[in-house]
């Protein structure tokens, strides 16, 4: 990640440096405002757990990507960071009372004192074998969780009690509002702090050891201190974002620290994007609404996960900001009137196509798990078309290549502007190295 | 005069080959010394071993009298001694500027304090500006430095091995894959930026060797055969026989 | 001690099972430098596939058939998806990869429902083969070590023997060389990945009646096959079969003995407060794959075989 963009012409001086200002402000904003604003009109419990819960992962996506995106390590089991920080922050409170203020602070605490130990281990060795020590300590951690005893509480878990604490003002932090302000506004805290230590001159050497470890070697820096120096930021972080759950749902257990949950930031983080620093954000966003507004409606939304992931590996590997950032370069060059074609073939295309597989998958679950999905599926305003498909699979076979089919033609279409558009490129611009 | 970089007797094996057979050379402070020699010298393999970046299996190597042998290559770097590499190696993912700057940063002689990895420094900008000139690079400093040409990359990867205030370099066929023109062009640009410090250099381009260095030595089947200013080395039988042919020079 | 041989013995068929899983691993590795972290996936799906085709066609056709199925599987996963994002560098193969391993685990969910299922064993495998003091070793254990190293020297024979072996060899190192000899190398890989997913399925077919046929079955195999291949040293056959009978012997060892914590602490003069001292061994058996991994860090980084790193 570094402040530089692609070798275009860069425009004049004195119009673009208002204008990246604003463009730079302008994911600040979406994210306060998104935060903030929606608790107040529609201010509903499930509103605000469900934003809590957006809060808590973004903290944890950002963390997890100083490890992937700034220094290329890849870890399978992070949530060991986070969930033995709460751990310690559970305790903590619990025994000698901290104020629930500072609490976050304790657990990343925790947290990096966790990242100093599992780092000195996990950074003997880098790359592929880095990624496999940290899958074995995440599994190690995991297992231990279930089998010693009292240290995780057992199978109950370590509960807390937010109103214990001392009270903040006229805050107890024992209804929801009040706890939730809490967690967005350490959710902000952390995302500012994690922005300044992407801008300081440490994070561009652990770049310089993810681009070419070698030559960062000869240029007289150690790479394993350096990785340990990030995986122990990386897990202070994580901590403060094990903390928010914390504060959350008011329990830390086995699950905090579960192999489900590592897989969770992962996608989270890839989904988003490596590349760019707000992309995990946008990535924390689309878990959450898999993992909690598509699960409420089917039980495929794990199925829906996975071909999402896969699709944004194999499409677009730098994930969805790094979409957005390609596309909106090529509009901004084209001009919206000449890419129109283009994009909204390709949408159309994309949402016939996902309405064929939303069928058959849907079809799928509820061939072999039945009732629940009949449920749902017929709770949905009783769509009689629906039943009726379930109920004939010839029927619903049918309908399905019909969308397959339809797809296809837009699809011909977008690829045919695609190509337009390239070849408009490329005779426009004259050959002086252009990027990529 | 202490030598700024002597080697006794380095040898090196990998498996059954024998690389490097006793190699003996002693490059002066301040002197411009070139290594020539055929392909399968063994060459690119001593730079390595005076780097850090493998260990020799006898011998000895020593910077400004204090022995660099096992060191691991920062702790090398971090004694003043710099390298570039054959094949262009920079940071592609960082700008030109930040590639300056991190080198910059970690290989300062007056060491920079560890806080200054987080709130910057001035001296160290300012250093990396210097260089940022010095390569002729200014007009790219913030262009992602794997989107650069190739001729620009190896000016960069000088700059990497310069920005760190080393006393003695080491560049490893600095004109690989250039043209007369540029090669002529990289050969000024390295005399410029390298007065005053020790340089050791691999090449083949003869034209570029003669041009710059002061001494040279002949490295043939892991052994230097002859070693003396350039015009003893043009004269010099074995050398015509085994590297420069008959027809060269004199 | 009369069953220590027993338990050593089953330690040891363990240990071949899971070192067919870790050369699969270790083969795919060393040929296209991407570890595949579905690899256990395919495991659990040649034991689902087994099942199924087993219930229509006997144990003996799906040892046949379930690892052809699932090698054809493997074979369109490297063609359609793994070879385009080749392009991208590792970090994205192994990405593919996991989530290639976490769609396989909801398609098996999908496709055979959640609960376990278990496999029947034909009755010419059924039974003890002989038994040593009173405690008996099974004949299928037999059986699954002798496909094990079965396995292990036709492997060992096409790679080292064959002409086809030979390519693979080369195209290892020197993959453009190899296909400036007219050999269509992107096949090669493929191949080389379909092998190791038929492998992998084999095992599971073979495993299947030892362990319970249950969704989770992946995950938790998989860790321990990632674990053998670090402490084996990464890319290592021989690492991989060392570390897999290691892991192997001393994890069913552990099961089968009835020492606890505090009994075995007791031998070196230490204890611990009673809750820890009452752990059984056998408690601590899921622990014991990564404690060696961590001690196998601590010691000697680069794995049991393992060539050394270049110091970064």
């Amino acid at each position: 990640m570094s402040d530089a963009h692609e070798s275009s012409a860069p425009p004049a001086p004195s119009a673009s440096a208002p204008r990246s200002f604003w463009r730079g402000l302008a994911p600040w904003l979406a994210l306060i405002l998104c935060l903030a604003v929606p608790p107040f009109i529609w201010p509903q419990s499930w509103l605000l757990a469900y934003l809590a819960q957006t809060a808590t992962m973004i903290v944890f996506a950002l963390s997890y990507n100083l490890l992937l995106g700034e220094t290329g390590l890849l870890s399978f089991g992070h949530a060991a960071f986070s969930g033995l920080g709460a751990l310690v922050a559970a305790q903590v409170f619990n025994r000698v009372g901290v104020p629930l203020v500072l609490l976050p602070l304790v657990g990343g605490i925790g947290g990096a004192l966790c990242g100093v130990l599992f780092g000195f281990i996990s950074t003997r060795r880098a790359g592929t074998a880095f990624a496999m020590i940290t899958l074995g300590l995440g599994e190690l951690v995991a297992a231990a969780a279930w089998t010693l005893p009292d240290w995780f509480g057992g199978e109950a878990g370590v509960a807390i009690d937010r109103a214990s604490g001392a009270p903040w003002g006229s805050w107890s932090f024992g209804p929801a509002r009040e706890a939730y302000a809490l967690i967005a506004g350490w959710c902000l805290l952390a995302c500012v702090a994690m922005f300044a230590l992407s801008r300081t001159p440490f994070m561009r050497v652990a770049n310089a050891v993810r681009d070419n470890p070698v030559r960062a070697a000869a240029i007289g820096c150690y790479p394993r201190r350096i990785r340990c120096g990030v995986v122990v930021a990386s897990a202070f972080f994580a901590g403060i974002a094990g903390t928010l759950a914390l504060i959350n749902v008011e329990l830390v257990s086995t699950e905090s620290v579960s192999m489900v949950r590592s897989g969770a930031v992962l996608i989270a983080t890839v989904i988003g994007g490596t590349a760019v620093f707000f992309g995990p954000v946008a990535g924390a966003a689309v878990l959450t609404f898999f993992s909690v507004a598509v699960a409420s409606v089917t039980r495929a939304w794990p199925f829906y996960l996975g071909l999402f992931f896969i699709m944004v590996v194999v499409i677009s590997p730098d994930g969805l900001a790094g979409f957005a950032q390609r596309h909106s370069a090529r509009v901004a060059a084209h001009g919206w009137r000449r890419c129109r074609a283009a994009y909204l073939w390709g949408m159309a295309a994309a949402l016939l196509w996902t309405a064929a597989i939303v069928l058959t998958v849907q079809w799928a679950y509820a061939a072999q798990f039945g009732v629940d999905d009949g449920a749902a599926l017929g709770g949905t305003g009783g769509m009689g078309a629906l039943r009726w498909l379930r109920a004939s699979p010839l029927g619903l076979g049918g309908a399905v290549l019909m969308l397959a089919a339809l797809g296809g033609l837009p699809a011909h279409y977008a690829i045919r502007a695609q190509a337009l558009l390239a070849a408009r490129r490329s005779s426009a611009s004259p050959a002086t190295g252009d990027a990529r | 005069m202490i030598p700024a970089l002597a080697l006794y007797g380095v040898e090196k094996r990998f498996g059954s080959t024998q690389v490097l057979r006793g190699v003996d050379l002693a490059v002066q402070p301040g002197e411009r010394h070139a290594l020539i020699g055929p392909n399968g010298a063994g060459k690119s393999t001593l730079f390595n071993l005076i780097a850090g970046g493998a260990r020799p299996n006898a011998g000895r190597i020593d910077l400004f009298g204090a022995e660099i042998t096992r060191l691991a290559p920062a702790a090398i770097t971090r004694r003043g001694l710099a390298r570039s590499f054959q094949s262009t190696s920079v940071f592609a993912r960082l700008s030109v500027f930040d590639n300056l700057r991190c080198a910059a940063l970690l290989a300062e002689r007056d060491r920079t304090r560890w806080w200054q990895r987080f709130s910057g420094s001035r001296t160290v900008d300012a250093r990396a500006a210097q260089v940022l000139d010095a390569v002729g690079l200014s007009a790219r400093r913030q262009v992602l430095a794997g989107t650069l040409s190739y001729a620009e990359q190896r000016a960069l990867d000088l700059g990497i091995a310069l920005a760190g205030g080393a006393h003695t370099l080491l560049l490893d066929e600095p004109t690989a894959g250039m043209n007369r023109a540029e090669a002529a062009r990289a050969i000024e640009l390295i005399r410029e930026t390298t007065a005053g410090r020790t340089l050791l250099m691999v090449e083949h381009d003869m034209d570029a060797v003669f041009a710059i260095a002061d001494r040279i030595s002949v490295l043939v089947q892991g052994r230097i055969i002859a070693s003396g200013t350039p015009a003893a080395i043009r004269a010099d039988a074995a050398v015509r026989a085994a590297y420069l042919g008959e027809g060269f020079g004199t | 001690m009369q069953s220590f041989v027993i338990n050593l013995l089953n330690g040891v068929s363990y240990g071949l099972l899971l070192f067919m899983l870790s050369a699969g691993l270790t083969l795919i590795f060393s040929m296209l430098g991407v570890l595949n972290f579905a690899h256990a996936s395919f495991y659990m799906l040649g034991a689902y596939v087994g099942f199924s085709v087993a219930a229509r066609a006997g144990f003996w056709s799906a040892l046949v058939v379930a690892p052809l199925i699932v090698g054809l599987i493997g074979a369109a996963l490297e063609r359609w998806l793994l070879r385009r994002v080749r392009a991208h560098g590792h970090l994205a193969e192994l990405l593919l990869t996991f989530g290639a391993a976490y769609l396989l685990g909801e398609l098996v969910k999908l496709g055979w429902g959640l609960s376990a299922l278990s496999a029947t064993l034909p009755a010419v495998l059924d039974g003890p083969l002989f038994t040593v003091y009173g405690t008996a070793f099974a004949r299928y254990r037999a059986f699954m070590m002798v496909v094990s190293l079965a396995m292990l020297c036709a492997l060992y024979a096409v790679l080292c023997v064959s002409k086809a072996g030979l390519i693979v060899r080369a195209a290892l190192t020197h993959a453009s060389a190899v296909e400036a000899l007219g050999h269509n190398v992107p096949r090669v890989f493929t191949g080389v990945f379909a092998a190791g997913t038929a492998l992998a399925a084999l095992a599971g077919v073979i495993g299947a009646p030892l362990f319970v046929i249950e969704p989770g079955m992946a995950e938790s195999l998989g860790s321990i096959v990632f674990v053998v291949v670090v402490i084996g040293g990464l890319g290592s056959l021989g690492g991989a079969l060392a570390a897999s009978l290691l892991v192997g012997c001393v994890q069913t060892l552990a099961v089968a003995s009835n020492l606890s914590l505090g009994e075995v602490l007791s031998m070196f003069d230490a204890s611990l407060p009673a809750e820890w001292d009452a752990l059984t061994l056998a408690q601590l058996a899921p622990l014991i794959p990564y404690l060696l991994l961590v001690a196998m860090l601590a010691l000697r980084p680069r794995g049991l075989f393992g060539r050394r790193d270049d110091h970064v």
